[in-house]
């Protein structure tokens, strides 16, 4: 921050380096950057008399990290398959990737490198990246050969991250593999559980599906309960730029260690969150979210049953507090906001006072869980049924943006474009039997993206909440 | 004879064998049981500080819950916190005094995992290790009790969806339990991290956080490079995780044993390369009974070879034997013809007084002549190969004179012994029989009377035919009886064995041991038999000898 007054005069030298104590000082607690919350309901005005179902959407969007400050330190462990199907050009982009990765890291970050293959070997035991040199020597080290323990890599890494875990580095597993856990637990629901144990502490995973052979079921549940990125990477040749993708956005989380409580109002039911395991109990919805990267747009989409209200009544829909660790204040946050609906016996007024925005961005994730029905439709072999479902789909996205699209704001519209489009092709996708393989990985992977809007940001980031 | 020895000799060396390798095979066996147990108990060690981390995670997560338990006036608010923020909980159960399930209510938990565990709960809950069964009689002193106070803890094992499931129970001072359900998922991994990894490294049970210092310092002296591969397997004997040494997880584990509560259904393992464990000895005790075999084999062929060698030189002396008689019997026959020959000379010159001696001595010339032949017949009778039914020549014979003869041959011997011979013969007829036999039999039972009688005893020959009835034949028995010492009922059969007497001292009279042996056996060519009876008739020997009739 000093550094910009030094090119000043010499004469305001003395000036520019008390003013730049006094900012220094207060700064932080007046213009830290903070998150944006913004809390939004489909339907506000709700028509009176009838039970309805509404959603609400929670939306936390990241601050720009600026130039002159300095990003989180990074503590990760990097899990490596090396069970004999990595073999050949697998296994040595996936050491080049893991070179490149830690050749990337500051002095400070944290990395260990564990392999899995019969068992678990912790290669590199979490250490700071000082020594780059040895550790990528031990990496060339790598071989193929063997079984795959999935599930003993990921704890040994999680393992490893947990040495040095602290709320003020982002800490995260990245997992790596081509094959079918053989090892130990191996069934989705396991990884999936794990995962969100994992979360719990503040560590998230990464799990990236390397070439046609992984488990995509349990690859991406693992990712989506451990609150990080699922990628599926075809070709072993992409995967140097998957994981610089991977460490580009490890290296640019800006919070971390969300609390995000969603207090629902009397005479409204909290039914699911959409596309997520949120703890619900009773009136309170907890939703687990380990970080949030720098412009990301990340929103939650809870389905709630309101009970039949009176015409011309408000009532309380709910009240949202967000507490997170701010990486670059190194502050704890909290920004809170509420909402609530009104009933009307105007159809005409619920209808032209629908928020299309929270609308469009529910219709996102509505379609996203149809996607993974149909995925489910496509395995038990009803291949008209699933097709129906992404088709319609396809269809009611298209509707949405013809209808809305100029008013939404260019990165919704083309989200709404895209998914439109993205639905339609996997209609005629999943009719091929040959490429169902590759395509239902295909699936998973857009799937996860969307529900954890892996790749969705901002260009620029909205005026920090004063709340 | 020689195959039978051969068999004979291969069953002396193969029976010791076979007992010598059983035997060694046992020891082998038991020496090798001995050593893997010994290895056992050394590598156990392994398994039991695997054991030992597992102990400490669950105690650390005991610690934990307790301390989160604790730290809430409301155990309610308390449950729903950790579900949310602690990583080992998965769902916390309240039940009041009177055993009723109180928390978690259906709006408790929403969603799919959540209502599967509380189809489970119940159950669950039923077989908890704290029933309140003893609430009542400390419900006094519990409303005494502050109202968070816990006193009891125990853990639970329960079968649900994936598997065993861990459950924390904790009395609390009012009388309720609480329960808390871990993540299963999460405590294998936890499990999985403090165990070595593959290439023995470990770490302290992570989750819980220990006390820096000293149990950092107790752990890292546990992390020492396994022997063998050592494996985790659940309930359902799945493996879980695995570590040390790879390739040996075909072989049969070494030692198993279960894990500590609350994990008492899953098992370590323990797989050891063959080669650890010592099986050198064998060789050894297969080389000591190579030899032996050898040294037993070496010796029985060297019997064997003596014997067959003794035999064929017996057997050589036999055919000398017999060719000797064969060649005496031309010159005797000529002998007799030529005393005979030289009697009738003598009868048609006058008599005088050289010519009464010279008849004399042509007597004995005659006499001895005779014996001679037996005696040559004898050997020739004993070297007959046995058994066949050969030389027998029956023609029609009176038997009355033919024994008359014979008797009248041993007449001067027996006068000189002072013995009486007499003959009692009851038949008159003509029988079909070959008097050889007869003789060689009465020859050799005389000339033992001869021998063993002692002066003044007397012998009776008496011979009868026997009708058959029944098989139409007849028999001819002729019965040689004395008055002598007889024959002790211990040797009935033995004397009828070649070169067998009763008596083989010096002072005994000189034989063969031979006569009876050549008697039994012309007797047997016979198609007869010659038995010595148990009831003598006069006090001394009775041989009966029994001969068939031919037509």
């Amino acid at each position: 921050m000093s550094a910009t007054h030094w090119k000043n005069a010499p004469a305001l030298l003395a000036i520019g380096l008390a003013l730049a104590a006094m900012l220094g000082s207060g700064s932080n607690t007046l213009r830290a950057e903070q998150l944006s919350l913004d809390v939004g309901v489909s339907n506000p005005t709700m028509l009176a008399g009838e039970k309805q179902i509404n959603h609400i959407r929670i939306s936390l969007t990241g601050f720009d990290v600026p130039q002159n400050k300095k990003r989180p330190p990074v503590n990760t462990a990097i899990v490596i398959d090396q069970s004999g199907s990595m073999g050949g050009q697998k296994i040595v982009q996936a050491r080049e990737a893991a070179i490149a990765a830690v050749r990337r890291l500051r002095d400070d970050d944290i990395v260990s490198i564990v392999l899995y293959s019969d068992s678990a070997t912790v290669l590199v035991p979490a250490t700071k990246a000082t020594d780059r040199e040895s550790i990528i020597q031990k990496i060339r080290s790598v071989n193929a050969g063997g079984s795959t323990a999935l599930f003993a890599g990921v704890s040994k890494g999680a393992a490893e991250v947990r040495k040095f875990l602290d709320s003020d580095s982002v800490n995260r597993v990245i997992l790596l593999s081509d094959g079918q856990a053989n090892v130990g637990p191996k069934s989705p629901r396991e990884l999936e559980r794990l995962g969100a144990s994992l979360v719990k502490e503040g560590i998230s995973v990464s799990t990236l599906g390397l070439g046609l052979g992984y488990n995509e079921d349990l690859m991406s549940r693992l990712a989506s309960a451990g609150s990080g990125n699922h990628m599926f990477v075809e070709q072993a040749d992409d995967l140097v730029a998957v994981f610089q993708k991977e460490f580009n956005d490890l290296m640019s989380v800006v919070a971390s260690d969300f609390k995000i409580h969603a207090k629902i109002g009397e005479g409204i039911r909290p039914v699911r969150v959409l596309n997520n395991k949120a703890d619900i109990s009773g009136q309170d919805i907890y939703i687990p979210l380990a970080q949030l990267y720098a412009r990301q747009q990340r929103y939650f989409v809870i389905e709630v049953e309101v009970d039949a209200g009176q015409a011309g009544s408000k009532r309380p829909l709910a009240s949202v507090t967000v507490q997170y660790q701010n990486m670059l204040s190194q502050t704890t946050d909290t920004l809170t906001s509420s909402i609530e609906v009104r009933f009307s016996d105007d159809k005409e007024a619920v209808a032209r006072e629908c928020d299309h925005e929270t609308a469009a961005y529910c219709a996102i994730q509505l379609a996203n869980e149809k996607n993974v029905q149909a995925t489910a439709l496509r395995d038990a072999g009803r291949i008209d049924e699933a097709k129906e479902l992404l088709l319609g789909n396809s269809v009611q996205l298209q509707k949405l943006e013809q209808l809305y699209g100029a008013q939404l704001g260019d990165e919704l519209s083309m989200e709404l474009k895209r998914n439109a489009k993205l639905n339609q092709d996997q209609s005629v996708i999943i009719e091929s039997p040959s490429a169902w393989n590759y395509s239902r990985k295909a699936m998973r992977y857009e799937q996860s993206k969307n529900a954890a809007q892996q790749q969705m940001r901002v260009k620029t980031p909205p005026p920090a909440d004063k709340k | 004879m020689p195959r039978r020895l051969f068999l004979a000799l291969i069953l002396l060396v193969a029976a010791p064998m076979v007992l010598l390798g059983w035997m060694s095979a046992n020891a082998i066996k038991a020496s090798q049981l001995a050593a893997k147990e010994n290895l056992a108990t050394l590598l156990s060690s392994q398994l039991y500080d695997a054991d030992l981390r597992i102990v400490q995670l669950f105690d650390g997560y005991a610690l934990r819950l307790n301390e989160q338990l604790d730290a809430s006036q409301s155990v309610f608010e308390a449950l729903r916190r950790m579900r949310r923020e602690v990583p080992i909980v998965r769902q916390g159960i309240v039940v009041d005094r009177s055993g009723t399930m109180v928390f978690p209510r259906p709006s408790d938990s929403v969603g799919i995992d959540a209502t599967e565990v509380a189809a489970a709960l119940p159950g669950l809950v039923d077989a908890r290790p704290l029933p309140n069964v003893n609430s009542d009689s400390k419900s006094s002193g519990a409303k005494v009790a502050s109202k968070t106070t816990f006193t009891e803890s125990a853990w639970q094992q329960w079968y649900m969806a994936d598997g065993a499931q861990v459950v924390y129970w904790r009395t609390r001072g009012d009388g309720s339990t609480v329960g808390v359900l871990l993540e299963r998922s999460r405590w294998i991994a936890d499990l999985i991290a403090a165990l070595p990894d593959h290439r023995g490294r470990s770490m302290a049970p992570s989750s819980l956080r220990p006390t820096e210092g000293g149990s950092k310092v107790e752990l890292a002296e546990l992390a020492a490079t396994p022997i063998g591969s050592l494996t985790l397997v659940d309930e359902a004997k799945r493996l879980v995780y695995r570590w040390g040494e790879a390739d040996q997880l075909s072989l049969p584990p070494l030692v198993t044993s279960p894990l500590s509560p609350p994990l008492a259904s899953w098992q370590f393992r323990l797989h050891v390369d063959q080669s650890l464990i010592p099986s050198s000895s064998s060789i050894p005790t297969y080389l000591s009974s190579a030899g032996i075999a050898l040294l037993l084999l070496s010796v029985g062929f060297y019997v064997l070879t003596s014997v067959q060698r003794q035999v064929s030189e017996a057997k050589s002396r036999v055919n000398f034997a017999g060719q000797v008689s064969h060649e005496l019997r031309t010159p005797l026959t000529n002998i007799r013809l030529y005393t005979e020959l030289a009697e009738s000379d003598l009868q048609r010159i006058t008599k005088s007084d050289a010519s009464e001696s010279l008849a004399r001595r042509l007597e004995v010339i005659d006499h001895e002549s005779r014996r001679l032949q037996r005696l040559v017949s004898g050997v020739l009778e004993m070297i007959r190969p046995s058994g066949k039914p050969l030389g027998v020549r029956r023609e029609p014979t009176d038997v009355g004179e033919l024994i008359g003869g014979i008797a009248e041959q041993f007449t001067p011997s027996f006068k000189a012994a002072g013995l009486t011979l007499q003959t009692v013969c009851r038949c008159r007829d003509q029988v079909s029989i070959d008097g050889d036999v007869v003789e060689m039999v009465l020859v050799n039972l005389l000339s033992n009377v001869e021998k063993y009688v002692p002066r003044g005893g007397q012998c009776v020959i008496e011979c009868d035919l026997l009708d058959d009835a029944s098989a139409s034949t007849r028999t001819l028995r002729v019965v040689v009886s004395d008055d002598g010492p007889g024959i002790a009922a211990a040797h009935q059969e033995k004397i009828f064995r070649p070169f067998q007497r009763v008596d083989d001292s010096i002072h005994a009279p000189s034989g063969t041991g031979i006569g009876l042996t050549i008697a039994r056996r012309a007797a047997v060519r016979h198609g007869g038999t010659l038995v010595l009876s148990s009831e003598p008739h006069l006090g001394g020997a009775t041989f009966t000898l029994t001969l068939p009739i031919g037509d």
